[in-house]
């Protein structure tokens, strides 16, 4: 499985690190370039100055103006220094005294662009050493010259011109080693502190900045199916988590109105069924605690069929809408006269409407065919008759309608409905839903209009119902593709 | 003992309150929360057998107004709600006892009988009065080794007294308990009952187990002990 955090930590130390060594090598290198130029100038600063004290007299005569006394460092015992001076590439001129008579290389450098060598001191000891090469310097005041005085070494040229001196420098480059050695353990030290440091900064940082990633899974993980109403807090997350938090708590909110929807289907069908049953139950076990009374046995067996009839319709009705919900139930396709059914749905409960004193209204357009399922046509017009029939109150009036629209025909069934609310449409069509909370036992289960709606779906039927001003309207719609209104299925 | 029923559902209702008469309870029934609420408060029940689902007031509402109301009346919910939460919720509001639907009516029976038991502070269901046992379980009497036949009031009269034993109950108590509102009021049904019930139980020549306290009421008590130096 994939870790954010994982991948965040390994990919930012890795830069980090590629970042700080990449760094560091290069302060590193600079820095020791520059220790290194530091010793070397001051190496070449001497040769300059030794190559200054060479004057050409012009009469051949070339004089090493050098004092022991004066640049004590190349004659003195402790860590001495060394110079070797040539005319020419083969002559040597001087040798400085801490040489004793030892030599050095002679190197090639200019003036300007000293040859720099690592080397082994006469005494063992590293160091190292600058060469140039350079033009004795003319003296300005040629033939001039002062007796009695020592001026370090003479020598005779037969050259006309200023002879070319080779000079190279030598001193201990211990001092040299001993800086780049701290600055390597500077380096060291930092090479390792620093990408420790930066892995335990990533770490943190990356746990900080995923931790209110854990808070919304945490507070996920806490809401269970008894307590789905909770809600992942959103104020004080990120912005990028505001999305994904909102979207959760809007899927929370779905799967709350469909586990509330079973709950209730649940209750509602365990107590349409139980209650039957428990009546059927009792009223046998009473009348079979006295077995001489004729009178209640012949009452019990008549409640008892009673109560075998509603279940019977309530098993059936279960039934068909299961057929109808998983779609084994088989649509026919045969031409029905939408107004004649209607018509003999409405027959069917002409006793219970008789009884309420309903009125009935009929407006049916002149053409209404459909092709269908007749069985399942007859099933939705009779649920429509019947549900208008008893829950109309007394001496209301139910219409019947059916007109042609662009698409199709619409089939309406209207009746005052008092006691409906906007809110409750949306539960018309669950299994065993009824507005009253009691569901005081009566025939009728309230799967009625959750089979219209089964049914509406296996025949491509559209179904509205609409409450207005009081009045319930159920509304079947039907497509048709032809100009004479015959109903093809999709 | 005198029960209250609040059942919407007609038949069951019926096929109730039939059933409990004949066992000898005194039954009134309510067919909504409303009516049934107000034969609660209005009546001294042993247990009220409330349904949840009812029109008009639902069972629970009903239960916390009669326990906010300080009737502490023994209430058997019976109910086709099976749900854990649903039981733990009813007997959380107040109710004494819990009965899903379908159920055994002898489960009914027993239940009530032991909420009855309760109501009076009985664990034992065998009461031994004298040489008279009453077993409530059974609904058994017997003097001695032989057993003694009632009808369905006079057992349900001797219950009453033998579960208040010693103490003196008075005439309208007893027929609160023992009739429901088909009693006629002003009648002499309580004394009728009891001269009939002592025709039963009582031994000949012994004196009656039922004492009568001119004024005040009945109470069943065993004979006092045989004292010779009375008769010196």
């Amino acid at each position: 499985m994939r870790s954010i955090r994982k991948f965040l930590i390994s990919r930012l130390l890795v830069a980090l690190l590629i970042l700080f060594s990449a760094s560091g090598a290069a302060l590193y290198l600079g820095a020791r370039a520059f220790i290194v130029a530091q010793f070397d100038a001051g190496l070449e600063a001497k040769a300059r100055s030794l190559a200054t004290l060479v004057e050409w007299e012009g009469d051949g005569k070339i004089e090493f103006e050098f004092a022991d006394e004066i640049m004590t460092e190349y004659s003195r015992a402790e860590s001495p220094e060394y110079f070797q001076l040539w005319i020419g590439e083969d002559r040597v001129l001087e040798r400085s005294r801490s040489l004793a008579g030892g030599d050095l290389p002679r190197l090639g450098g200019s003036l300007d662009a000293p040859e720099f060598v690592n080397l082994a001191l006469p005494d063992g000891r590293s160091g190292r050493a600058a060469g140039i090469m350079a033009v004795a310097r003319a003296d300005e005041e040629i033939g001039e010259h002062e007796s009695g005085e020592d001026h370090g070494q003479e020598a005779r040229t037969s050259a006309a011109a200023p002879p070319v001196i080779y000079l190279t420098v030598a001193a201990d480059r211990s001092p040299l080693d001993r800086a780049m050695a701290g600055l390597m353990l500077l380096f060291a030290i930092f090479g390792i502190a620093v990408p420790a440091g930066v892995a335990l900064i990533v770490g943190a940082v990356v746990r900080r900045g995923l931790s209110p990633v854990r808070h919304v899974a945490t507070a996920a993980d806490a809401i269970t199916p008894e307590s789905i109403s909770g809600r992942v807090e959103t104020s004080g997350l990120p912005d990028e988590l505001q999305p994904i938090a909102a979207s959760l708590n809007a899927m929370l909110a779905r799967l709350e109105i469909g586990l509330e929807r079973e709950r209730r289907f649940r209750r509602d069908a365990a107590h349409e069924l139980r209650t039957p049953i428990a009546e059927l139950r009792t009223a046998a076990e009473v009348a079979l605690r006295s077995p001489e009374d004729a009178p209640l046995h012949q009452q019990t067996l008549e409640t008892s069929l009673d109560i075998a009839r509603q279940m019977e319709r309530l098993t059936q009705a279960l039934l068909a809408l299961a057929r109808a919900e998983n779609g084994s139930a088989a649509a026919a396709k045969i031409e029905i006269d939408l107004a004649a059914e209607a018509r003999k749905a409405w027959a069917r409960v002409a006793a219970i409407a008789d009884e309420r004193h309903l009125l009935v209204t009929f407006d049916f357009a002149a053409v209404a065919r459909i092709l269908s399922d007749p069985d399942m046509i007859a099933a939705m017009l009779h649920i429509l008759a019947e549900n208008a029939a008893i829950h109309s109150p007394e001496g209301s009036e139910v219409v019947w309608r059916i007109e042609q629209s662009h698409d199709g025909l619409a089939l309406t069934v209207s009746n005052l409905a008092p006691s409906l609310t906007a809110a409750d449409l949306a539960y018309l069509a669950e299994p065993f839903w009824q507005k009253d909370p009691a569901r005081t036992p009566s025939s009728h289960a309230g799967l009625g209009l959750s089979l219209l709606a089964a049914y509406a779906a296996v025949l491509n039927v559209h179904i509205e119902p609409i409450l207005d001003n009081q009045q319930l309207i159920v509304k079947l719609s039907f497509e048709c593709q032809s100009n004479d209104q015959q109903l093809s299925r999709s | 003992m005198r029960l209250l029923i609040i059942e919407d559902s007609r038949r069951l209702r019926d096929s109730l309150t039939l059933g409990l008469r004949r066992v000898g309870y005194a039954v009134d029934a309510a067919a909504d929360g409303e009516e049934g609420l107000w034969f609660a408060e209005s009546n001294e029940y042993d247990v009220i057998v409330l349904d949840l689902m009812l029109p008009k007031m639902d069972g629970l509402t009903v239960l916390r107004r009669l326990r906010a109301n300080g009737r502490d009346t023994h209430v058997l919910i019976l109910t086709a709600r099976d749900a854990v939460e649903d039981r733990v919720t009813g007997l959380q509001t107040g109710a004494d006892d819990y009965l899903v639907k379908p159920f055994a009516f002898e489960e009914l029976l027993a239940r009530l009988q032991a909420l009855v038991r309760r109501a009076y502070a009985a664990k034992n269901p065998v009461i031994q009065i004298g040489n008279l046992t009453l077993d409530t379980a059974q609904r058994l009497v017997q003097r001695g080794e032989e057993e003694i036949v009632l009808a369905p009031r006079e057992y349900a009269l001797l219950e009453l007294l033998a579960l208040r034993a010693g103490e003196v109950i008075a005439r309208a108590e007893i027929e609160q308990h023992i009739y429901d509102d088909r009693a006629e009021p002003m009648s002499n049904v309580v004394d009728a009952a009891i001269y009939s019930l002592r025709r039963k139980i009582d031994a000949p020549d012994q004196p009656s187990l039922i004492r009568t306290r001119r004024g005040m009421g009945y109470s069943l008590e065993a004979p006092p002990p045989c004292d010779p130096s009375e008769n010196s």
